[in-house]
C-alpha cells in the first residue's frame, strides 16, 4: 500500500458532484483543485432532496451541522396525494433505524456549504475544460482560456453536457424524457397552507406536482412536472412561463393552485428538461476506462427522475 | 465518498487500478438506482388504467426506500479497495 507522495485530483466542474468530490478528497488527505465553467459559483437552482444515505455522506466530511442548519427536515406528516387531493400513502422519511436525516436543501445552500469547507485557493472559477490527455504518469486539462492543469487524476464532474465525458465512455447523446420541470421558491408566510416541516406529492396523469420545504423552513421549494412536445435545452437557469405551469393543473387539489395563483411568483420559474442517456450503462456517471486517469462523476442530474442521480455522486 | 476512500490507498502508480477498482464497484449499481429513479417518475405520471394499482405501488415503496436510505457505500469501498489495490502495491514493490 501506497502514498509516499500525496495524490494531486484535478476536478473539473464546481457543482454537486465535483465539490462534494473535493471534500471527500480533502477529508482523506489528497489534494485537489477544483475548476468550473461559470464566473462564480452562484445561487442557481432550487430544491434539492437529501436523504439519509446521503446525509450519512455529508456527515463524514464534517458538514452534519450545516446540513441541519441550512436544511429543513421534513418528516411524518409527508404524503403522497391523488392528484385531488386524496391521501395515497406516508413517504418514507427514515432509514430502517428509524433516523429521519432527510431534508430538503436550496441547491445553493448545498453549494455554499460544500465550497466554504475548500481553502480558498482550490476552486478556480471561469475555468471551461474543453480537453483531456495524459502522458506517462500526468493527467492533463485544458482550459478554453488556455490554462493548462496537471494532477495525477482527473474528475470529470462537468454535467451532462460534459466535454471530458469522451474520453471515458463513447459518445452517447442524452435523450429527452418528455418531461419537464418547473421550478420555484416562495416564502412560507405567502404559502400558510403548505407545510414547512414535510414533503408532499400530488401524483396524475403525466403530471405530477411537488413541495417541500428549503433553508430551515423559510422558503417552499414547488415542482410542477409536465409533459413537452418539444425538447429543450436542459438548463438550471431557463425562464419558465408561469401561465404554461398555472394551465397544467386545473382541477387539481386547491393547494397547488393556491401558489399558482400568486400574483408573483417568488425567485421566479426555472424549468429543466429531464435527460437520460440510453443503452448499455444508462445514465451511468462512474465509468473509467481501463489506463486512462480520466473518469466520469456527473451526468447533471436535477429533476424528480433523476434526483437518486446526485444523491449517487454523494457516494 | 467511495472514490476519496479507494484513491487514499492509492500512489501515483497504482492511482489508474484504483480507478478501475472505483468503477467495478460502482458500475452496476449507479445506473440501476438511476434507472430506479426513472421507472419512480413514471410512476408518479401514473399511466395506469387502474390508479388503485398505482397507489398499491406507491404505499408497497417504502420499503424499496428503507433499503435505500440504509445504504453506505463506504464499507464496500474500504474492502473492495483494500483487497485490490494493497495487493497491486506489494505486487509493485517486490517487482522494483
Amino acid at each position: 500500500m501506497a502514498a509516499d507522495s500525496r495524490l494531486h485530483v484535478v476536478i473539473v466542474g464546481g457543482g454537486i458532484g465535483g465539490l462534494f468530490a473535493a471534500n471527500a478528497l480533502m477529508a482523506h488527505g489528497l489534494r485537489v483543485s477544483v475548476y468550473e465553467q461559470a464566473p462564480a459559483l452562484g445561487e442557481v437552482g432550487a430544491g434539492v432532496f437529501l436523504t439519509p444515505n446521503s446525509v450519512r455522506q455529508l456527515q463524514r466530511v464534517g458538514l452534519g451541522s450545516s446540513v441541519e442548519k441550512w436544511g429543513a427536515r421534513v418528516g411524518n406528516d409527508s404524503r403522497y396525494f391523488r392528484q385531488d387531493g386524496t391521501p395515497i400513502a406516508p413517504v418514507q422519511v427514515t432509514d430502517s433505524a428509524g433516523w429521519n436525516a432527510t431534508f430538503g436543501m436550496h441547491r445553493a445552500d448545498l453549494v455554499t456549504m460544500l465550497s466554504e469547507r475548500l481553502p480558498a485557493n482550490v476552486i478556480h472559477t471561469g475555468h471551461r475544460g474543453i480537453a483531456f490527455e495524459q502522458d506517462g504518469d500526468m493527467a492533463r486539462v485544458s482550459f478554453a482560456n488556455g490554462v493548462v492543469a496537471e494532477g495525477d487524476v482527473v474528475i470529470a464532474a462537468d454535467g451532462i453536457h460534459s466535454e471530458l465525458r469522451h474520453n471515458v465512455v463513447p459518445p452517447s447523446p442524452p435523450v429527452f424524457s418528455g418531461s419537464v420541470a418547473y421550478r420555484g421558491l416562495v416564502r412560507y408566510e405567502r404559502v400558510p397552507e403548505w407545510p414547512t416541516n414535510a414533503w408532499l406529492m400530488w401524483l396524475g396523469t403525466g403530471k405530477h406536482f411537488l413541495v417541500f420545504p428549503v433553508r430551515a423552513g423559510q422558503l417552499i421549494n414547488y415542482v410542477g412536472f409536465v409533459p413537452a412536445d418539444e425538447e429543450m435545452k436542459e438548463s438550471w437557469s431557463a425562464p419558465g412561463d408561469p401561465d404554461v405551469l398555472r394551465r397544467a393543473f386545473p382541477g387539481w387539489d386547491a393547494r397547488i393552485e393556491a401558489v399558482l395563483t400568486l400574483k408573483r411568483l417568488s425567485g421566479g420559474l426555472s424549468t429543466t428538461a429531464s435527460h437520460c442517456r440510453p443503452g448499455p450503462g444508462v445514465c451511468s456517471p462512474s465509468l473509467v476506462t481501463p489506463r486512462t486517469r480520466c473518469f466520469l462523476i456527473s451526468g447533471k442530474a436535477p429533476t424528480s427522475r433523476s434526483r437518486t442521480g446526485w444523491r449517487s455522486r454523494l457516494s | 465518498m467511495a472514490l476519496a476512500t479507494i484513491l487514499t490507498l492509492a500512489d501515483r502508480r497504482t492511482a489508474p487500478a484504483a480507478l478501475l477498482v472505483y468503477e467495478h464497484l460502482r458500475r452496476e449499481r449507479v445506473p440501476q438506482v438511476q434507472r430506479g429513479a426513472r421507472e419512480n417518475g413514471l410512476r408518479y405520471d401514473s399511466s395506469y388504467a387502474d390508479l388503485g394499482l398505482r397507489d398499491a405501488e406507491i404505499k408497497a415503496h417504502a420499503n424499496f426506500r428503507k433499503s435505500r436510505y440504509d445504504y453506505d457505500v463506504v464499507p464496500e469501498a474500504q474492502a473492495a479497495a483494500q483487497s485490490c489495490i494493497t495487493g497491486l502495491g506489494k505486487r509493485g514493490h517486490e517487482e522494483t
